[in-house]
């Protein structure tokens, strides 16, 4: 194998391997079926052992993990709720050396300002400030997308979705679809 | 190496060993400039210390706009721009709001789910897709009008979130924050200000936000040129494709889809002339995909069709 493949393949990760939490009060539960007993809690940025999607419903993968207290768990959680990305340290740590998580780092302001001043001025300075005005209601249409409109347009299309407790939210397994 | 040749050769021969050394070392400051000037080295660190998010956003914000220069501008209705309209009220917002809630979705499960992600699209037939510090993320018109499904978009906005999570701008940026640095060590008037230290001396202190105006604009041209106008470094490419088929599998999407638009593209294909091709790019996903694709219950994978709303991408762009 050439060296750039055997790179991108030890960046790939199997059944067996490290994946992250995403999303708060994540469920772990007992069985793959959304009502199930609730075994316990995770937080984003923690780490679990990944075993997989379920045989019989590819949206409910089985892991283990620690919750906040320190307690083992091992049970299902729904796909929507894990990922492959560690948090950038952004959110892990701040000057202080204190952890911070990214919902903190959402209502710190810090990362729902409109287009900062220095590149307002570049736009003016280059004769562009249509361009500037067009990115900022670029950025406001970005903003009016909401959490839940993501999960219910997931969740419509058959795509991976975080939460549990949706209306109408009866979490079926996806039918059997053809093998490209 | 030269040191070490210097060294060995003062051994064998008994002569001037002093000499020698400072030959080594006059030979290894030309292959550093920064070890040339004294305090150089602290130039030398900002290539290799994070980026503040302060700073992040503004140079992510004017890469943006350099961006739209040199691709048509971004397809956003114009009432919209001016405040006039609501976010959903033309053809132009209705795919630029698609745009974010596919761009969005795959973005909550990148290493940077809460910086403030935009997405949208650039007025250029031809097919690119670009990407700016601080979750700024862009497809032409004419890439628009190429993919066949959600999970090739899907694909190519991945791609982008993992330039910007990687930090692959940045670090364009950092470069050329400590070639500044040197200049101003050097007494070239690039409108930075010194801080004094301790001990008397001063050293420079680099803030976008001290930097006079005009010298920042300046700056910010150099980092556009070097990000808009040469692309990033082919391992990067790799890198971003690699998270591009991480992120894809996370959100449900079948990423094969993403390596068949590469293998659709011509050779040559992209602005940069430094990118890999895109066949040999679809091919470094095949460990990526083999591996983490069974976890996934990859075979399982909705077909997802195009977002309706996508469907102005393919009529002349408002302008």
């Amino acid at each position: 194998m050439p060296a750039g493949l055997a790179a991108l393949s030890a960046l790939a990760v199997k059944p067996g391997g490290t994946l992250y939490i995403k999303t708060k009060d994540t469920k772990v539960l007992e069985k793959p079926d959304p009502k199930s007993k609730v075994l316990g809690l995770l937080q984003p940025g923690g780490s679990v052992t990944w075993r997989g999607a379920d045989p019989g419903n590819r949206l409910m993968h089985k892991i283990e993990g620690t919750d906040s207290r320190g307690h083992k768990l091992e049970g299902f959680v729904l796909q929507g709720n894990l990922t492959p990305s560690q948090l950038s340290p952004e959110y892990l740590k701040r000057d202080d050396g204190k952890p911070i998580d990214p919902e903190a780092f959402r209502s710190s302001g810090a990362a729902t300002k409109a287009l900062d001043e220095a590149a307002i001025d570049y736009a003016q300075a280059k004769q562009m400030p249509q361009q500037a005005e067009r990115l900022q209601a670029l950025e406001a249409i970005s903003r009016s997308v909401t959490a839940q409109r993501l999960a219910e347009r997931s969740r419509a299309l058959g795509l991976a979705t975080a939460q549990l407790d949706m209306p109408g939210d009866s979490l079926k397994p996806a039918k059997k679809r053809g093998t490209r | 190496m030269t040191r070490r040749l210097g060294l060995a050769a003062c051994a064998l021969l008994f002569t001037t060993c002093a000499a020698f050394k400072d030959l080594g070392r006059l030979v290894d400051k030309q292959a550093d400039p920064f070890a040339l000037v004294d305090n150089g080295y602290r130039c030398k660190a900002i290539q290799t210390t994070p980026v503040p998010w302060e700073e992040e956003y503004a140079v992510g914000g004017a890469v943006a706009l350099g961006l739209a220069a040199k691709s048509g501008g971004f397809g956003v209705d114009p009432a919209t721009a001016g405040g006039g309209a609501r976010p959903d009220s033309s053809a132009a917002d209705q795919l630029n709001l698609a745009l974010a809630e596919i761009g969005l979705n795959l973005a909550s499960y990148s290493a940077r789910p809460e910086i403030p992600w935009t997405f949208g699209a650039l007025n250029s037939d031809v097919a690119n897709a670009y990407s700016a510090p601080s979750g700024y993320v862009f497809v032409t018109h004419g890439l628009l009008a190429k993919v066949e499904n959600e999970a090739q978009l899907a694909g190519v906005l991945a791609h982008e979130i993992g330039h910007v999570t990687k930090r692959h701008a940045l670090r364009v940026f950092a470069v050329e924050k400590s070639w500044v640095c040197l200049a101003m060590l050097k007494g070239e008037e690039v409108g930075l200000t010194r801080v004094q230290l301790g001990d008397g001396r001063t050293v420079p202190k680099i803030e976008l936000g001290k930097m006079a105006k005009g010298k920042l604009n300046g700056f910010f041209d150099t980092v556009i040129g070097k990000i808009v106008e040469k692309g990033y470094a082919q391992a990067d490419e790799y890198e971003a494709d690699a998270v591009a088929a991480e992120l894809l599998l996370a959100a449900g999407y079948d990423p094969r889809e993403y390596q068949k638009l590469l293998r659709s593209l011509p050779e040559g294909a992209g602005v940069w002339p430094n990118h890999p091709p895109p066949k040999e790019r679809a091919a470094k996903l095949d460990p990526v995909i083999a591996e983490m694709g069974a976890g996934f219950g990859l075979d399982q994978a909705p077909k997802v069709p195009l977002d309706p709303r996508l469907a102005s991408a393919r009529r002349p762009p408002a302008r």
